[in-house]
């Protein structure tokens, strides 16, 4: 009881003095799609909706766009479960690597080459970019919320990177995983986690 | 259990402030540790690695010094708690290792990291690849924060990561349980428990 209410109190009091950060100036932003792949959005309509609306809205404020696609043959000398995982969902079907319908791409949209690591910094092509085009804002999305977005998140605010994370538009490898996620580590490390509906609010105000 | 040559024991944040009664946050963390006994497995696996003459390395988070963040546009919300609470403060008790967990002569202290991974903006990956290690023990604080991302972190760059449940603590008990429920057997190459690895350490 007493952790519950230290860890709120604490949450409360981060949130607050990270309020001033919340801006997001059109070309100093990303929304980055890390591995919104066939494979892995196909069996949940309600992903596929909310990714959709993510892509829109960050298209109509002139956002970003960046797909960071997970190679299906990951080149390790260690594979893990979690590797193991997202190759199989991979090979699954010819096009089930290709980036889902519901985010594009758009010709406007810059997409990454596969990467075989979690993090998506595991390239420097995106270090490369948010350098050359001055990003300082990043908006999260995925399915694999709990593998590849959580390791990216925490190499993106090692970065010194404003980063957001769009609850609605995660999933991971089971409810308890993406609650694990949600509602405990990533607060830690992101500067704001919140759902699609209050980011657009956040971007109106 | 690999050649013990090419295997690494890493402690994250070892510190004080976590695992000292008299540390800062010892409150939020004893639930765990105290539950778990982390404190005196971690020493057993540390004891275990220095008599097998195992590499022992040491991740430690930024100690809080004044303007040590200066420069930083968006601290995220862990670095935002620490300048204000000044935890691991840098010359001071909880800015020091607790002494059952303390380096020894030879054992690598890498820089420190600022955000979560042991990995990140420091020189430990080149410490540990100039040693020739390709596997990793990582054990210490916290949970599902510094010794998760470390693990991540470590799998990317291509080592073999082992994680020991009950060596490692988190804020919260939950936090703690999801972490070794449900992250760990997925990122991780083996999870295992303190009498497990000392078994096959043949300690």
């Amino acid at each position: 009881m007493l952790n519950h209410l230290l860890n709120a109190a604490t949450g409360w009091y981060v949130r607050r003095g990270l309020r001033a950060y919340h801006h997001y100036p059109a070309d100093k932003t990303a929304v980055v799609f890390i591995d919104v792949q066939r494979a892995f959005i196909s069996p949940d309509p309600t992903l596929a909706v909310s990714l959709a609306s993510l892509a829109r809205l960050a298209r109509s404020r002139g956002f970003l766009v960046i797909h960071a696609p997970i190679a299906a043959h990951p080149h390790t000398s260690f594979p893990t479960p979690a590797h193991r995982e997202i190759e199989r969902a991979l090979s699954s079907l010819p096009d089930a690597p290709d980036i889902a319908s519901a985010v594009g791409p758009s010709p406007s949209d810059v997409v990454l080459p596969k990467r075989s690591t979690f993090s998506i910094f595991g390239l420097p092509e995106i270090d490369a970019l948010i350098e050359s085009r001055g990003l300082e804002h990043l908006i999260l999305a995925g399915p694999l919320g709990d593998l590849t977005l959580d390791s990216s998140l925490r190499d993106a605010v090692q970065r010194d990177l404003h980063v957001t994370v769009v609850s609605d538009c995660v999933a991971a490898s089971s409810p308890t995983a993406l609650e694990l996620e949600l509602r405990y580590t990533m607060p830690r490390y992101a500067h704001l986690v919140t759902d699609l509906e209050h980011l657009e609010r956040l971007l109106d105000s | 259990m690999p050649d013990i040559k090419n295997t690494a024991l890493v402690l994250v944040d070892p510190y004080n402030d976590f695992l000292s009664r008299r540390g800062q946050v010892w409150l939020m963390m004893r639930n765990v540790a105290l539950s778990n006994g982390m404190i005196a497995k971690a020493r057993s696996i540390l004891k275990a690695a220095r008599d097998r003459g195992m590499t022992v390395a040491y991740a430690p988070h930024h100690r809080w010094r004044p303007n040590g963040l200066t420069g930083r546009k968006y601290l995220h919300p862990t670095q935002f708690m620490q300048e204000r609470s000044h935890i691991f403060a840098e010359g001071r008790f909880g800015g020091k290792f607790l002494s059952e967990l303390a380096p020894a002569d030879g054992d690598i202290i890498s820089s420190e990291h600022s955000c979560s991974s042991g990995f990140a903006g420091t020189d430990l990956h080149p410490q540990l690849q100039a040693r020739g290690i390709t596997h990793l023990i990582i054990i210490g604080l916290v949970t599902n924060s510094c010794i998760e991302a470390t693990a991540r972190s470590a799998v990317d760059l291509g080592y073999h990561v082992t994680l020991v449940t009950d060596a490692v603590a988190a804020f919260a008990p939950i936090e703690h349980d999801l972490a070794i429920r449900e992250n760990y057997p997925r990122i991780g190459h083996q999870v295992t428990d303190t009498s497990t690895l000392l078994e096959s350490m043949g300690a």
